[in-house]
């Protein structure tokens, strides 16, 4: 099997505080959709910053250099700067044309739905210190995706995003995947990984494992579709949605499927479709 | 690292980080230049050494403009970690320039008949100094030392050493011959010749240390 990057027994540890990766290795391959499941403080961003080369191992290989594209669990949008012109400078210092750079960036933001968000009346774009946590975490993604990366890193990038966000990350995740490119990303919720990964991982004590399938799949989940929904709605038990028109696409969590059928109904929408995902 | 230089420049710029730097740089050319009489090379001292401050002063802003983790991202983009260091050590070497020509030109227009080569050598003993002032405040900058309040006794006592102890040959000896008013063309193009070689140590070093810290 071809890999894209491999990390073999990397071990990092951080001055005399006790090891943070115990011996890791990760094959990541071309069109597989990696997930590394752990806690607060399990090491899951510092793997992630190993495997996208911005941190260097106390010990252990990385082997591969394919393009690469990176998120931040928490994308520190501080600056005065506006998103476009944030996003043009990245592209340039990655090594496109300013016109490419610009033109990228204007793609992701509509993409992302930005344009619409994170502008503020006559004032035209807003700087980057004023958009909300949602907001910056939208110009993070677009960032990682303006070299059009073939490895893509996100540190928990389902976090701060709004359900309609979610659904636009699937779609950027399957997109990628069927290009080729190689995705990893660390969660915290076995749903959203066993939606989302072909290979699931848990990080634990410093040392990654394969995540049993209970652990990976979470709860069982139920694909609801409707027409007329309200596409703002977020009922209880909602893991992700998607809006296409009049349809809405909606991922329940099997123990509020009949609430939000319900629910549904009297909010005046149709219900067309469920199935167990 | 054109595109890492209009981004450092960029993020100067909205910051407005570089203007307390500058003005009290500029402030002080003006209680400098204020005799026509008094002789240029003692001038000059004083004023290269205020760009020695000047330039840590902005280095030390400069990489504090990015939080760890923006770093981060930005070197997801240029990969080399190196590359990061060195445009914000260029930055503000550029940013020196206008100051270092606005100096000469004031004691040109304070003094008047300057001889040419006088002015160039004291462009040349700006541009040691700016120099020495990056090199200094890099390893004090939050690449190295994460509180502000260390960063300013470390840059306060690194600068002391630079400027003040003999022993230190690198802006010291050609300051000292400036202050005497005596010819220090020679001494300036030494301390050029150093400050350079300092600056790059220091740019290595930052970098490992800050990489190997990641």
């Amino acid at each position: 099997m071809t890999t894209l990057l491999s990390l073999h027994e990397v071990r990092k540890r951080y001055g005399r505080e006790p090891g943070v990766l115990d011996g890791v290795s990760l094959d990541v391959a071309p069109g597989r959709v990696v997930c590394v499941l752990g806690g607060n403080g399990s090491g899951k961003s510092t793997l992630l910053r190993i495997l996208a080369g911005l941190a260097r191992p106390s010990s252990g290989t990385r082997v591969g250099t394919p393009r690469l594209g990176y998120l931040p669990d928490r994308f520190p949008a501080g600056q005065r700067m506006r998103a476009s012109a944030y996003l043009a400078h990245l592209g340039r210092i990655g090594g496109l044309s300013t016109v490419d750079s610009s033109t990228r960036a204007a793609y992701w933001l509509r993409r992302l739905d930005l344009v619409s968000t994170a502008t503020d009346g006559d004032k035209g774009e807003v700087a980057l210190r004023q958009l909300s946590k949602g907001n910056a975490q939208k110009v993070g993604l677009a960032q990682a995706l303006l070299h059009d990366p073939e490895l893509l890193v996100m540190d928990e990038p389902f976090s701060g995003l709004d359900r309609s966000a979610h659904g636009v990350l699937a779609e950027i995740i399957a997109e990628r995947r069927e290009r080729g490119a190689g995705i990893v990303f660390s969660e915290h919720r076995g749903d959203i990984a066993a939606e989302h990964a072909d290979e699931v991982y848990r990080l634990r004590d410093g040392r990654l494992r394969p995540a049993g399938n209970t652990e990976a799949k979470g709860d069982t989940c139920y694909r609801v579709v409707l027409v007329g929904a309200d596409p703002a709605w977020s009922p209880t038990g909602l893991i992700s949605v998607v809006t296409q028109g009049d349809r809405t696409e909606l991922m329940v969590r099997d123990t509020h499927c009949d609430a939000v059928l319900t629910q549904a109904l009297e909010r005046g929408a149709s219900v067309r479709e469920v199935m167990r995902a | 690292m054109i595109a890492l230089l209009r981004y450092r420049f960029a993020l100067l710029g909205h910051s407005q980080r570089y203007l307390p730097p500058a003005l009290v740089y500029v402030a002080a050319l003006a209680a400098i230049y204020t005799d026509p009489t008094a002789p240029v090379p003692p001038e000059f001292a004083v004023s290269a050494g205020a760009l020695v401050v000047f330039a840590c002063w902005l280095t030390v802003a400069a990489l504090d403009l990015e939080d760890p983790v923006q770093r981060l991202v930005t070197l997801s983009h240029a990969r080399r970690p190196i590359a990061l260091v060195t445009s914000s050590a260029l930055a503000v070497l550029v940013a020196c320039v206008p100051l270092a020509l606005l100096s000469v030109g004031w004691a040109a227009w304070v003094h008047g008949g300057v001889p040419a080569s006088a002015l160039g050598a004291g462009l040349l003993a700006h541009l040691a100094c700016a120099l020495a002032g990056i090199g200094v405040a890099l390893p004090c900058s939050r690449l190295l030392v994460s509180r502000l309040g260390f960063t300013v006794a470390t840059a306060l006592g690194a600068l002391t050493l630079v400027l003040l102890v003999r022993q230190v040959p690198l802006v010291n000896p050609l300051l000292r011959a400036m202050g005497r008013d005596a010819e220090f063309t020679g001494q300036a193009v030494l301390a050029v010749a150093l400050s350079a070689s300092a600056l790059a140590v220091s740019l290595a070093v930052t970098s490992a240390v800050a990489a190997r810290r990641s």
